[in-house]
């Protein structure tokens, strides 16, 4: 399997690492994250079909679309590590990691599983 | 600062609305009900953290005997809030400023009379999940227990 040609990495995002600094009462705190760490990195932003979720916990009619955000280099993105994208009609994202995959476990194409909620 | 709703509940969310307190801590805009932070059984799509939702519970009802025509009745139960916000000490506080200003509130209504309203319960209920445009979400729950007399 190729590395994905640069012409197919046609989106850009920002990269931002969770930092688990918590409150005064241990929970993490509302926006856990510093500074980008990688900004303006090239990639292929594929959205999923939205879904209609009624989280029971939180008690709020959400709507969650899941993406596969493809990257020709391995970021070592991790579990609530955080995405900003900006779409063509100028909206930010927000994508929320679920996990990477070196796709054929050959190093060469990094499969980035990411959760938007709205 | 008491006034006249349809019932319990509409009593509650009105006295929290007119709370400045509690508006203020849940950036609450009084003049855009679409995005009200208070909302029955489930928040909307586009309201923002923090939040508070409520659900009536394990309603009870006695009735006595028969009078002069009328029989009187007396409801108790739980309305329970479930108050959300992005960071769990945000959530605590929120919820103390809920209590402080449920308990015991004159709250006026056209569907019975007051008899009892206090907190009885406060626990936090994890949320596993991501939250809308937020990472982190805290979930407290208060259970309000109430009583009300009716005359019908």
């Amino acid at each position: 399997m190729p590395p994905p040609s640069p012409r197919c990495l046609a989106n850009r995002v920002t990269l931002y690492r969770l930092a688990s600094t918590q409150d005064e009462d241990a929970g993490l705190v509302a926006d856990p994250y510093g500074p980008p760490f990688a900004i303006d990195v090239p990639c292929s932003v594929q959205p999923a079909q939205p879904e209609r979720v009624v989280d029971p916990t939180t008690r709020r009619l959400t709507e969650s679309t899941r993406y596969d955000v493809m990257f020709r280099d391995d970021h070592s993105l991790a579990a609530d590590d955080k995405l900003v994208w900006v779409d063509g009609a100028g909206i930010h994202h927000s994508l929320y990691v679920r996990g990477t995959a070196d796709q054929a476990g050959r190093g060469l194409a990094f499969i980035v599983s990411c959760e938007e909620r709205t | 600062m008491s006034t006249a709703h349809p019932d319990l509940p509409a009593a509650m969310i009105g006295w929290l609305r007119a709370s400045p307190s509690v508006v203020t801590a849940f950036a609450e805009n009084t003049n855009a009900l679409a995005t009200t932070k208070f909302w029955a059984d489930a928040a909307r799509p586009g309201v923002a953290l923090p939040w508070a939702v409520y659900e009536e519970r394990d309603g009870e009802v006695q009735s006595m005997t028969a009078a002069r025509g009328m029989t009187c009745s007396i409801e108790t139960g739980i309305v329970r809030f479930t108050i959300v916000a992005p960071a769990k000490k945000l959530a605590r506080d929120l919820g103390r400023l809920v209590v402080k200003a449920l308990d015991d509130a004159p709250l006026l209504f056209a569907d019975g009379r007051l008899m009892y309203l206090r907190a009885q319960s406060a626990s936090f209920q994890p949320v596993a999940d991501i939250a809308p445009a937020s990472p982190t979400a805290h979930a407290r729950v208060i259970d309000f227990r109430f009583m009300v007399q009716r005359t019908a």
